[in-house]
């Protein structure tokens, strides 16, 4: 069986993640993090180029899925299921100058105010490929079809703009990207569990020569051009000390197939002083008319 | 005045960053790891001015070190002397700081981890 690395999880993206594994919001990212997203699970290593006095900085990611207990990068030379390689340049500063710094000074006042609480903004765009490989069935009614393997090469590209908002006593990340790519439904298919055996006939008998249980997508598959647009609204209250933060957030297919809009609200728990690197949250969402909950636990490593 | 050595870094995530050292804007690199870097050459007399003004998340840590060295006449570097400070980013705003390092002030590096010589900014 093989896992789904969803197609558009992305370089540098922050771990606010909605159940498909999916952010608006990039920040800093540490080289290497591993992340458990109930449902699909990753290593990502990426490397990040930032100097402080440009205001461009380029990134890139390596994503493997984990199956059992290891990640797979790279099977008899080429990418294995779920894995996928994602490149970022990010732009900062948009609709806000930073403040002359060569005018500060001891008595300088306190220049580091946000005016109109806009304290920092910044664009990201994107290139990303995943491949990914797995099973699908047409129905479940017997006699049961054959599932067929399928192999799927995600393409697809995608701006995203943030923004840092403080009142007094609040943050906000504020995020909405939009994108276009090639895509497939299988986030809208059901899985089921089948039995995989080989059967050999020496003579008049037949023998099971392998079996195994096999987990493949049930109804119509499809490969189409998905237009994701999403949008995320984080909010930490000042009283919580950056510990807890609550996301708002919309995931959407607007192009004619597979189309949809799902909104959620996420609950993440930051470490102490670090309010950028959620331990683990929980995000719950709703689509096709069901309500779906995630789990997301992330280690930097 | 005389040549110094001068290792910044400053630890935190931050979504951005200036710094000056003798009012020379310093690029800084950032290592992937919540690590901004720089290695700079400065003619200093008694003291360097510091300024630094950095934004990003309310509550977010931060650490600043300077490592300074004297450079010799053969080109070689003294022993580095350390310099750190440390707070986190306040609500409502960024963080800045703007100090005048007394160079004479600086204590050893290896000894400086148990007496660091420096402030706690706001």
């Amino acid at each position: 069986m093989a896992t789904f690395c969803c197609s558009i999880a992305c370089a540098q993206q922050s771990l606010f993640e909605s159940t498909n594994g999916d952010t608006s919001i990039f920040l800093n990212q540490e080289g290497g993090v591993a992340l458990v997203n109930i449902g699909k699970s990753d290593v990502r290593f990426g490397y990040r180029h930032d100097v402080t006095t440009i205001p461009w900085a380029f990134g890139v990611d390596v994503v493997a899925n984990i199956t059992g207990t290891s990640a797979t990068l790279l099977n008899n030379s080429t990418p294995p299921a779920g894995a996928g390689i994602h490149g970022s340049a990010i732009k900062r500063d948009l609709f806000r100058k930073a403040p002359d710094a060569s005018k500060l000074g001891p008595k300088s006042g306190k220049v580091e105010d946000c005016p109109h609480g806009l304290c920092s903004d910044w664009l990201v765009f994107q290139a990303l490929y995943d491949r990914a490989q797995f099973s699908t069935l047409g129905n479940t009614t017997p006699p049961l079809q054959n599932a067929v393997k399928r192999n799927f090469d995600g393409y697809s590209s995608r701006v995203a703009y943030n923004q840092l908002r403080k009142t007094a006593k609040n943050d906000f990340l504020l995020g909405a990207s939009i994108g276009v790519g090639r895509f497939n439904n299988i986030d809208s298919l059901k899985t089921t569990q089948f039995t995989d055996n080989t059967i050999t006939t020496i003579g008049s008998t037949e023998y099971i020569a392998s079996q195994g249980t096999k987990t493949a997508y049930v109804g119509a598959y499809q490969q189409y051009i998905g237009v994701p647009i999403n949008a995320d609204a984080i909010w930490y209250p000042g009283v919580l000390g950056g510990v807890v933060a609550f996301d708002l957030f919309v995931r959407s297919n607007v192009a004619p197939t597979d189309r949809y809009g799902s909104p959620g609200i996420g609950l993440f728990f930051n470490k102490m002083g670090q309010p950028s690197r959620p331990l683990g949250g929980i995000a719950a969402d709703y689509r096709d008319g069901k309500g779906q909950v995630s789990l997301v636990v992330g280690w930097k490593f | 005045m005389a040549n110094y050595r001068i290792k910044t870094s400053i630890q935190g995530v931050f979504t951005e960053m200036d710094l000056y050292l003798e009012a020379k804007h310093i690029a800084l690199s950032y290592d992937g790891d919540q690590t901004y870097a720089s290695t700079d050459i400065l003619d200093l007399t008694d003291e360097i001015v510091f300024q630094w003004i950095g934004r990003g998340l309310s509550f977010q840590q931060w650490t600043i070190t300077l490592l300074v060295a004297a450079q010799q006449p053969d080109g070689s570097f003294d022993q580095d002397k350390k310099w750190t400070a440390g707070g986190q980013i306040p609500q409502g705003g960024g963080s800045q700081l703007y100090k005048e390092i007394a160079l004479a002030s600086l204590t050893a590096a290896a000894a400086a981890g148990a007496a660091g010589k420096g402030s706690t900014g706001a």
